[in-house]
């Protein structure tokens, strides 16, 4: 059996600043946004890739891209087209099967 | 505010999606011809000897015992009296001339003769089963030579497409099959003969010919090779071939993350996943956890449950309207994933960029990825059971096993059960269905060793497991061999090797798991001695255009070295970084970097999430918190050191949560080499922060 060590640590003590070399593992994460700061929406973000990958994807692709790409306040909506076109490919996919 | 009505249609949209769905009828869709290699030369053989008019033994040359000339009587050294060779000069000609030209037209119109390397598959052997076959083509040439004088002009694109298509096909139609066979026959004479007088093309190529109607003409045996492939455009256009730029083996969850990934790198791609299990891909953790923890009546059928956020879920990652058809998939504008269902590919031939299923189909591809991940591990004892036996006996990986259980459990017939394992899936299991069907049903986990998951947690840990999962009702038998198994009354019945029998309805055997890796060996491509499953590099490259992903694939890992890690996370992740690369080759690829963790729970109280190499052979350092009143849990967070270094290459936590994984993450990544460990033990959330409420996240697959 391998070397196993235990070790105890009471609570006073785990409240205690942690030493300097520690801290850079507890930096805040980043995570993808899936919508910019400015509201255009992130095409790359993982969260879209399963509506991508779907066999309607270019359609949303294509809205999307309109979406970022609008200039009307509030924004897509001179895309509503293209978003309509998408949600029907994806409700005859369904409906085949 | 447009945005939140853009994303309550995207989200309403990703929802249709995602809806409950119905498990369709397996597709079949693809049929196919065969590759039958040795069989032609017998049947042909056979069929020649009832066309002959004599009835003696008919003389067959030994290969080399012949003065092959293209235009002379061939002397054989040992005449027969009557052999049914007739040197006939008229059509000796005639066949020079028509090989003439033939070649000629080869030759200009191809470029079959330029490339140097031509492809051998090893059925050099086969030449001198063409010597003797051409003895015999001799007075048949009369028939076929009027037939394909007309066809000459024909012939000349039928030639360069005879080099071309290799599989079986579809047939288009009955007329062009004649006129290919008709040209393959005088092409394989040909090329018979031309290599005896040292005119050397690039190995023969001669084509495949399915049985139906070639029982008159003699069919031209052995396999089909390509020198080389025309432009992918042109093969593509041939109605006969199977091809897709991106081919998957492989249908579960890395299979499905790279295609995701190929998808999303390139917009258009078509992607075909081939797939043994007859389901749309599904998620297989739920089916010892929350299936059991979260399902209802509806699971045994339709394999879904009720979320914490109390909707439906099923396991399945996409409806069946995802998926574009495998006919439908070559035309498809804007690409598409396709899925074929139910058939195995069992070789990848790397040189011709094809791929070969169990029933004779073969698939072009440019990129192919290994996807087959692995197969519960067969135990003798249970294997040479009796047939009575058997059928209380089952294994447990696949949607049907679970269905099995789910549903003897259900209906009573299964009182009691035992379980044979002690690792993750075992106790998992045995925990599972003794939190759903309590007193209902007598569990018992039968296994050899000491503890469960002792091969993960250091002793200690173990231990507190062993207890646990004792207290939850679960009857452990402990370092128990079984010895035998036979069915008796209604039971089936193990024998231990203390001496007692123990009688249950059913067995489940969850012993461990072996990779599919035959294909890897049929086709030629390295596997790695120590973790089985294939060799790759640390951008998931087995060889060119070929990679893999998954639980097959043994990878370079840079902190860690070589492995092969079998859980649904290293799944998800590489098969994204699979996906990715192949969709980038050439340009910029990633190395493996995010290391992959997993999730178990098998006690009511023990929630382990680890990441790295959590193995209790290394030496290991255990942070526990203090029990206090508040906190019911026991939390801790264990370390593995490196045997090399001491580095810390594994953290295993204990009902920790937080961002704690990707903190181990980071620490791992670095290399670090910890003296204090309660120090860094802070950086883990072992206790609640004081009149802040810490939010429970859990990391579920």
């Amino acid at each position: 059996m391998s070397k196993e060590e235990i070790l105890k640590i009471p609570r006073e003590e785990f409240f205690k600043s942690v030493k300097m070399e520690y801290r850079r593992y507890f930096e805040p994460f980043e995570e993808p946004e899936s919508v910019y700061p400015d509201g255009r929406v992130n095409i790359d973000c993982p969260c879209l890739h399963s509506a991508l990958a779907h066999r309607c994807g270019y359609l949303i692709r294509q809205a999307l891209v309109c979406f970022n790409a609008s200039k009307t306040t509030p924004r897509g909506m001179d895309c509503e087209k293209e978003f309509m076109t998408h949600a029907i490919c994806t409700e005859e996919a369904k409906s085949q099967n | 505010m447009l945005l939140r009505a853009v994303g309550r249609q995207m989200t309403s949209v990703i929802r249709q999606q995602t809806a409950v769905r119905s498990i369709t009828m397996t597709r079949v869709a693809l049929g196919g011809g065969g590759h039958h290699h040795g069989e032609y030369k017998l049947k042909s053989l056979r069929v020649l000897y009832q066309i002959l008019p004599e009835p003696q033994p008919v003389y067959i040359p030994k290969p080399g015992s012949l003065d092959w000339t293209l235009c002379g009587n061939s002397h054989a050294k040992s005449a027969h009296p009557h052999e049914p060779h007739k040197t006939d000069v008229g059509s000796m000609v005639g066949a020079a001339v028509f090989i003439g030209l033939t070649l000629a037209a080869v030759l200009i119109k191809t470029d079959t003769f330029k490339k140097d390397e031509g492809h051998h598959h090893g059925h050099s052997a086969k030449h001198s089963a063409h010597k003797e076959e051409v003895h015999h083509e001799e007075p048949e040439e009369k028939h076929v030579e009027p037939e394909v004088d007309p066809r000459k002009p024909e012939e000349v694109i039928a030639v360069r497409e005879a080099p071309a298509a290799v599989e079986e096909p579809v047939p288009t139609t009955s007329k062009q099959e004649q006129e290919e066979k008709a040209v393959e026959e005088a092409a394989g004479t040909k090329k018979a003969e031309s290599e005896e007088t040292s005119v050397e093309p690039q190995g023969t190529t001669s084509k495949q010919e399915p049985d139906g109607t070639s029982a008159t003409e003699e069919p031209v045996p052995s396999t089909s090779k390509t020198t080389e492939e025309p432009t992918p455009s042109e093969s593509k256009q041939e109605n006969s071939t199977l091809h897709c730029e991106y081919v998957i083996i492989g249908s579960g969850t890395a299979a499905y993350y790279a295609s995701l990934a190929i998808r999303a790198k390139q917009a258009e791609a078509k992607v075909l996943m081939i797939g043994e299990e007859s389901e749309l891909p599904y998620n297989r953790p739920p089916l010892s956890k929350e299936l059991w923890w979260y399902g209802d009546e509806t699971a045994a059928s339709k394999l879904d449950y009720t979320s914490l956020s109390g909707k439906k879920r099923d396991i399945f990652y996409e409806v069946e309207g995802f998926f574009v058809s495998p006919e439908d998939i070559r035309k498809a504008p804007h690409g598409g994933v396709s899925l074929i269902r139910g058939k195995k590919a069992i070789k990848i031939c790397v040189d011709d960029k094809k791929v070969i299923l169990e029933d004779g189909t073969t698939i072009g591809y440019d990129k192919v990825l290994i996807a087959t991940g692995v197969r519960p591990k067969k135990e003798k004892v249970f294997d040479d059971a009796s047939e009575e036996a058997k059928e209380k006996i089952t294994y447990f990986h696949y949607p049907k096993d679970f269905k099995r259980v789910e549903r003897g459990l259900a209906d009573k017939s299964i009182q009691k059960l035992a379980i044979i394992g002690n690792g993750l899936l075992a106790s998992e299991l045995a925990y599972s269905i003794k939190r759903k069907y309590g007193e209902n049903v007598e569990v018992h986990q039968v296994y050899e060793q000491k503890y469960p998951a002792e091969d993960i947690l250091p002793t200690h840990l173990a231990q507190k497991s062993f207890e646990a999962i004792k207290n939850s009702g679960v009857n452990i038998r402990a370092e128990q061999r079984i010895e035998g198994v036979r069915k008796c009354c209604k039971n089936v019945v193990l024998k231990l090797s203390d001496g007692t029998e123990l009688r249950s309805d059913m067995i489940i055997v969850a012993t461990g798991e072996e990779p599919n890796s035959e294909i890897i060996e049929a086709s030629g491509l390295k596997t790695s001695e120590k973790e089985g499953g294939v060799r790759a590099d640390k951008y998931l490259k087995v060889a060119e255009n070929v990679w893999a992903a998954g639980a097959i694939a043994t990878f370079d890992d840079n902190i860690l070295g070589s492995r092969r890690i079998s859980s649904w996370e290293n799944a998800q992740v590489s098969g994204r970084l699979a996906g990715e690369n192949m969709a980038t080759a050439g340009k910029t690829e990633k190395a493996f970097w995010y290391q992959p963790s997993f999730f178990t729970k098998f006690a009511p109280h023990l929630h382990i999430n680890a990441v790295g190499q959590c193995d209790s052979t290394l030496e290991t350092v255990t942070v526990y918190a203090e029990p206090d009143g508040e906190n019911p849990l026991e939390k801790a967070v264990v370390f593995y050191k490196s045997k090399e270094n001491g580095n810390v290459v594994g953290v295993l936590l204990v009902n920790v949560f937080g961002p704690s994984l990707d903190v181990a993450r980071r620490i791992i990544d670095d290399q670090k080499k910890v003296e204090e460990f309660k120090e860094i033990a802070k950086l883990f959330p072992l206790y609640e922060p004081p009149k802040v409420e810490e939010e429970t996240n859990e990391k579920s697959p």
